[in-house]
C-alpha cells in the first residue's frame, strides 16, 4: 500500500477536485433551471442546498478517485500534470460560479 | 442553541476565520520553489480552515432560521454576498486539503516530471484557497456589520 501512496494520493486529490466542479456544477444548474423562491419571501427550505451539493460533490468524487487511482498507475507524470491543471480549471469555474450565480 | 452561545461561536467563527485566511498565505508563499517542505504551516494552515469550516456548518441551520430572511429583506445585496461567501469557503477549505495531500505526498513521487506537477500543484492549490479565504473573511466581516446573531 505504501509503494502506492503516490497513486492513492492522486486519487484523492482528483475526488477533491471533483467535489469543487461539480458543488459549482451543480450550483450553476440549480440557479439556471431550477430557481429557489426569493430568499426574502420564504423563511426557510426544507433543506440545505450547500450541503447537499458537497454530498453530491463527494459522492462523484467517490467514482471518480479509482479510475484515477487506475490511470495513474499507468502513467503517474501525467495523470500528475493533468490534475495540476485541474486545480486552476475547478477553482476558475468555482470563482465564475460566485460571481454569476451565487 | 441559546442565543448567547450562538454569539459566542458566530465571533470564534469569525475570528478563526481570519486566522486560517491569514495561516493559509504562509504555505501558499514558502511553497513558491518547489523543493520546500513546509510541513506543519500545511498542517496548520489546513486544520484552521477545516475548523472555521465546521464552525460555520454549525451555525448554517440557525443562520437561515433567525438571520437569512432578515438579510434579504433589509439588504438583499449584502444577503446574496454571504452566499458567495459560502461558495467560496467550501473552494478554499477543499483547496486547502487538495494542497495538503499534494505537499505531504510529494517526497514520495519518484523525481521528475510527476514530483515537479505535484509540487506545483501544492503551491497552487494554497495560493488559490488562500485567496478564496480571503475573499471569504472580507465578505464575512460586511456581512457581519449588518447582522448578526
Amino acid at each position: 500500500m505504501r509503494a502506492r501512496l503516490p497513486e492513492l494520493s492522486l486519487a484523492v486529490i482528483a475526488a477533491l477536485v471533483t467535489i469543487v466542479v461539480t458543488y459549482a456544477l451543480a450550483r450553476i444548474a440549480q440557479a439556471s433551471l431550477w430557481p429557489e423562491p426569493n430568499p426574502a419571501l420564504v423563511v426557510w427550505s426544507t433543506r440545505i442546498a450547500m450541503y447537499w451539493r458537497v454530498a453530491i460533490g463527494a459522492y462523484v468524487g467517490s467514482l471518480v478517485a479509482p479510475v484515477v487511482f487506475l490511470l495513474a498507475r499507468r502513467d503517474l507524470a501525467h495523470v500528475a500534470r493533468g490534475l495540476r491543471v485541474a486545480v486552476l480549471v475547478a477553482a476558475a469555474l468555482l470563482a465564475l460560479q460566485t460571481v454569476a450565480f451565487p | 442553541m441559546s442565543p448567547l452561545s450562538l454569539r459566542v461561536l458566530e465571533r470564534i467563527h469569525g475570528h478563526v476565520g481570519w486566522l486560517a485566511a491569514l495561516a493559509l498565505l504562509h504555505p501558499a508563499i514558502l511553497l513558491r520553489r518547489p523543493r520546500r517542505r513546509a510541513v506543519l504551516a500545511a498542517s496548520l494552515a489546513t486544520s484552521l480552515a477545516t475548523a472555521a469550516g465546521a464552525l460555520g456548518v454549525v451555525l448554517y441551520p440557525p443562520y437561515r432560521a433567525q438571520l437569512k430572511q432578515r438579510l434579504f429583506v433589509t439588504v438583499p445585496t449584502v444577503g446574496w454576498l454571504f452566499e458567495r461567501k459560502e461558495h467560496l469557503a467550501v473552494g478554499a477549505i477543499t483547496l486547502a486539503w487538495i494542497g495538503l495531500v499534494a505537499h505531504l505526498v510529494v517526497p514520495r513521487v519518484p523525481s521528475g516530471p510527476a514530483r515537479d506537477a505535484v509540487a506545483k500543484m501544492a503551491f497552487h492549490a494554497y495560493a488559490l484557497g488562500a485567496a478564496m479565504a480571503l475573499v471569504t473573511a472580507i465578505l464575512g466581516l460586511v456581512v457581519s456589520a449588518h447582522g448578526t446573531f
